[in-house]
């Protein structure tokens, strides 16, 4: 039977929050056995990728290049960990995969290229473009007749590439009520806070005053950043949309959590031993 | 060799303005986006004809070629305009690691070659064939006259993957026969034979190579002219046959000696037949602002400049 998008099922909030703390703990096993990844942003980002992939973005790993599959573009490539966890739990590729993890040769690599696994959309290595792919992408469905969504996740650190505001300008004036972005603002780029690298607050006014409908929400609150995305995919939206979505660096992991460190994590087997009991412990919480 | 000039050369308005609509018409797939140039890139009969799949994104190239990479992972097949200075320096990441890297089907077309706009320095491409050239798998074209150009605008769109494109606008003149010149991407066009020395040109530079020929053999030097409308990939085996025969060889472009014409041969040459070279070109500088003929004498891109090349090259052979 071929795939159509009538036949995605999205998860409901419990079972969403059940598979985000499973991801995290996927994530975190892969870092540990595969000797280190971008885990810091993966944890904080996770929320709102999940939240995309199994709520809001119709799609299968039956039929990876469907054509009316929504798109879910990731920009910041080094957030592949997460992109990777979530595919391979959706069964875009075997789960073995996972450890190969940026092993020469593996198809998983370091940062998300196109081309190499089902599902990997774009290539977000170079910040700062992948929102210009988005409004392609959306401007190529309208004129397809099409009416699928295209999500864009970027990062708060790139937000300092002038290319995104060409894009940010360019989604609000083509009209394009199918892009959805997502920012997972943890407030941390590579050289630091985001506030004393290169403060570019306020986002969500200024998304707004390139004529976005913006909902900022705290990213790591699943009800929220559902609620946001139910207004923003509402049918027959002629702005674009933003989550902008305020993340804890390391979320769901005590010793990483706001902890400026863990950009690329190299656990060792009592810190991953550790992050995986708390988070256990968080899910039986529930 | 057939002959593939016109007896008289002759001038026309807009061929590329008037060949896009027609490939619009006929490849529904075609779409085209512009950077706040319609009229400037001759892109506006397009939009009159095809609002619909017609789209300005404002002076802003890097978005403009990431756009175009968004809509050809879609199916479309963009056309990307600005000058080629832009968008060749400033979209130069968007072009490699998005259009190259994915050999995603989009057409760069980079208007106003080298020395023959106005405005100087900031919008002359002298290096843009260098930058295009040196990405993998991007195809570059530098087409000589009207009947190139509306003959390359079917190619880029037929063909498969990634070009990059010099374009001209406004008066064009048309130097090749329609009737009987065939462009073909990957394939150099033999004008004139020659046993003394070869002349090599690309783009508009033609008529200078024409010339030099023509002045050469009047003082007795057979000079043979190969044209060569692709930079990349480059017809190496024809080059190759005609360079034997010859024995020197003389590269003439609208560009910087580095990286472009003069480099692509040489690197030829230098592979598989070492023979004497000369280049005729920019030199590591960049151009004042003037008109085109102004700029051609005083950087040296003439006839007179070519000969003078074609007498090194020919005084350096090792006698036979």
């Amino acid at each position: 039977m071929t795939w159509n998008r009538s036949l995605f099922r999205p998860l409901d909030l419990p079972e969403l929050h059940q598979k985000t703390q499973a991801l995290r703990d996927l994530m975190i096993e892969v870092a540990w056995r595969t000797g280190g990844a971008y885990l810091a942003q993966a944890l904080s980002g996770i929320d709102l990728l999940a939240a995309v992939h199994y709520r809001y973005a119709a799609g299968d790993a039956a039929a990876p290049e469907a054509a009316d599959r929504d798109r879910v573009l990731l920009s910041p490539g080094h957030y592949a960990l997460a992109l990777y966890a979530i595919l391979a739990d959706r069964g875009y590729f075997p789960k073995d995969w996972l450890w190969t993890f940026k092993d020469d040769g593996s198809p998983l690599e370091l940062a998300t290229h196109r081309g190499t696994v089902p599902g990997v959309e774009v290539s977000g290595g170079s910040l700062g473009q992948v929102l210009s792919l988005g409004v392609g992408m959306a401007l190529a469905a309208r004129r397809s007749g099409r009416t699928h969504r295209v999500f864009v996740l970027m990062s708060d650190g790139e937000q300092d590439e002038g290319q995104v505001w060409e894009a940010a300008a360019s989604a609000a004036h083509f009209r394009l009520g199918s892009l959805v972005a997502l920012i997972d603002a943890n407030g941390f780029q590579v050289d630091g806070p985001t506030a004393e690298v290169m403060n570019m607050e306020p986002l969500g006014d200024k998304y707004r005053a390139f004529g976005w409908d913006v909902e900022e929400v705290d990213g790591n609150d699943l009800p929220a950043v559902c609620a946001a995305l139910d207004r923003l995919t509402m049918p027959e939206r002629d702005r674009p949309g933003l989550v902008l979505g305020r993340t804890i660096r390391g979320k769901g992991v005590s010793f990483m959590e706001g902890h400026p460190g863990f950009h690329y994590a190299r656990l060792d087997a009592s810190m991953a031993d550790q992050a995986r009991r708390e988070l256990q412990a968080d899910t039986d919480a529930v | 060799m057939e002959d593939l000039l016109l007896a008289q050369p002759q001038e026309e308005t807009g061929p590329y303005r008037r060949t896009l609509v027609a490939v619009g018409e006929a490849r529904p797939e075609v779409v085209v986006l512009g950077a706040d140039l319609g009229n400037s890139t001759e892109i506006d009969a397009f939009q009159q004809r095809f609002p619909d799949r017609f789209f300005n994104v404002g002076s802003a190239e890097q978005n403009e070629v990431d756009i175009a990479v968004g809509m050809a992972f879609e199916g479309q097949v963009p056309f990307v305009h600005s000058f080629g200075v832009f968008l060749t320096r400033r979209a130069y990441e968007q072009v490699c690691v998005q259009v190259a890297m994915h050999g995603a089907n989009v057409k760069l077309v980079g208007m106003i070659p080298g020395l023959t706009s106005r405005l100087g320095p900031t919008h002359q491409a002298i290096e843009d064939l260098s930058l295009m050239r040196t990405l993998p798998g991007m195809t570059v074209l530098d087409p000589a006259d009207a009947t190139e150009i509306e003959q390359a605008v079917w190619a880029m769109a037929d063909h498969r993957g990634p070009v990059y494109a010099r374009m001209m606008r406004r008066e064009v003149r048309r130097v090749l026969d329609p009737e009987r010149h065939r462009f073909q991407i990957g394939k150099a066009v033999p004008l004139a034979a020659g046993r003394d020395v070869l002349l090599v040109s690309t783009g508009l530079v033609l008529e200078t190579a024409l010339q030099a020929a023509a002045m050469l053999r009047s003082e007795g030097v057979s000079a043979a002219v190969l044209h060569m409308p692709t930079l990349k990939p480059l017809d190496r085996e024809c080059l190759l046959d005609l360079a034997r025969d010859a024995g020197a060889v003389v590269t003439i472009e609208n560009h910087l000696v580095t990286g472009g014409l003069g480099s692509a041969v040489a690197e030829v040459l230098g592979e598989a037949l070492p023979l004497p070279l000369e280049r005729v070109g920019l030199r590591d500088t960049f151009a004042v602002p003037g008109t085109p003929e102004f700029l051609f004498r005083r950087y040296g891109i003439t006839p007179e400049a070519a000969v003078s090349a074609a007498r090194r090259a020919v005084t350096r052979k090792s006698p036979r």
